[in-house]
């Protein structure tokens, strides 16, 4: 997959992930690799970027005496992703007509 | 976890990343290694799936695009370290030529702007001298110094001008080879 396509379905997939609720750093990769083969290395700057387009924002919860990151989607990040799958389906569409 | 992190520490660290920006990611990993932990994995395990250049590597370009850029002063830190790191990583040293050249061409632009002023300024004393020598009306000499002058005053606005153009030349370089270098290691 070419390093744009695969940046950008990465982040599609991140921000889908986290329609379902919000989510910290390990679960969000627990959860994608189900999916796609992604690290943790890989994860941090599609977390960065996706939070630097307020696509997704944070906040800090207290766990087992540590803060944890939480990461939650936006409505940008909603509308982000409604629009990418619109797209999706009408690139499906004409492929198949 | 310690040692690893004091190992990433300094790799972020040597590729200059500003302290705040080293906290961040140290924050994630030592997260990241916690939950993991918690998981069920064993620490050694998990330390061991990490690679600290790598994890730098990855990083540094993405930290530079997001960097404000607002004084010339930060253009020219991070183009440096920009330069550096694109043409010690073997898959971007073609990318980092291209930006050694481009930003050969600004330096020489400046340069050579800051050469014709500098010229420009000196050589009104040879000018006085000549006025002096060729005992011209006072009136002449004034008009004619007084049309360098205009002549000068133009000249320099469009010095600044193309200064001026080739700082957000060089802003818009270090973006956008940052982007380049970013989307290449993922």
């Amino acid at each position: 997959m070419k390093a744009e396509l695969k940046k950008g379905v990465f982040e599609l997939f991140v921000l889908a992930i986290l329609t379902k609720g919000n989510s910290y750093g390990y679960k969000i990769v627990s959860d994608l690799s189900a999916y796609i083969d992604i690290t943790e290395s890989t994860l941090y700057p599609i977390l960065r970027r996706l939070e630097k387009d307020d696509h997704l924002d944070t906040y800090n919860e207290l766990y087992q005496n540590r803060n944890r990151k939480y990461y939650r989607i936006t409505q940008k990040g909603r509308e982000y992703l409604d629009s990418y799958l619109e797209e999706w389906e009408d690139i499906k569409r004409s492929i198949r007509s | 976890m310690n040692t690893f992190l004091e190992q990433l520490k300094e790799a972020l660290k040597s590729r200059k990343l500003y302290p705040e920006e080293i906290a961040e990611v140290l924050a994630y990993y030592k997260e990241m290694i916690s939950d993991r932990v918690d998981n069920g994995e064993r620490m050694s395990v998990v330390v061991a799936s990490y690679d600290v250049n790598k994890i730098a590597n990855n990083i540094l370009p993405q930290y530079i695009q997001k960097r404000p850029n607002e004084s010339s002063k930060e253009i020219s830190k991070n183009t440096f370290n920009l330069l550096r790191f694109l043409l010690t990583t073997p898959l971007l040293i073609p990318l980092g030529i291209l930006y050694l050249a481009l930003i050969v061409v600004i330096i020489s632009l400046v340069a050579s702007c800051v050469a014709v002023l500098a010229s420009g300024v000196i050589a009104i004393i040879p000018l006085v001298t000549q006025l002096i020598e060729q005992q011209v009306t006072t009136g002449f000499a004034l008009g004619t110094i007084g049309a360098y002058l205009v002549g000068m005053s133009i000249g320099t606005i469009v010095i600044l001008i193309i200064i001026k153009t080739a700082y957000y030349g060089a802003k818009w370089a270090v973006k956008l080879m940052s982007k380049l270098a970013g989307g290449k290691k993922e």
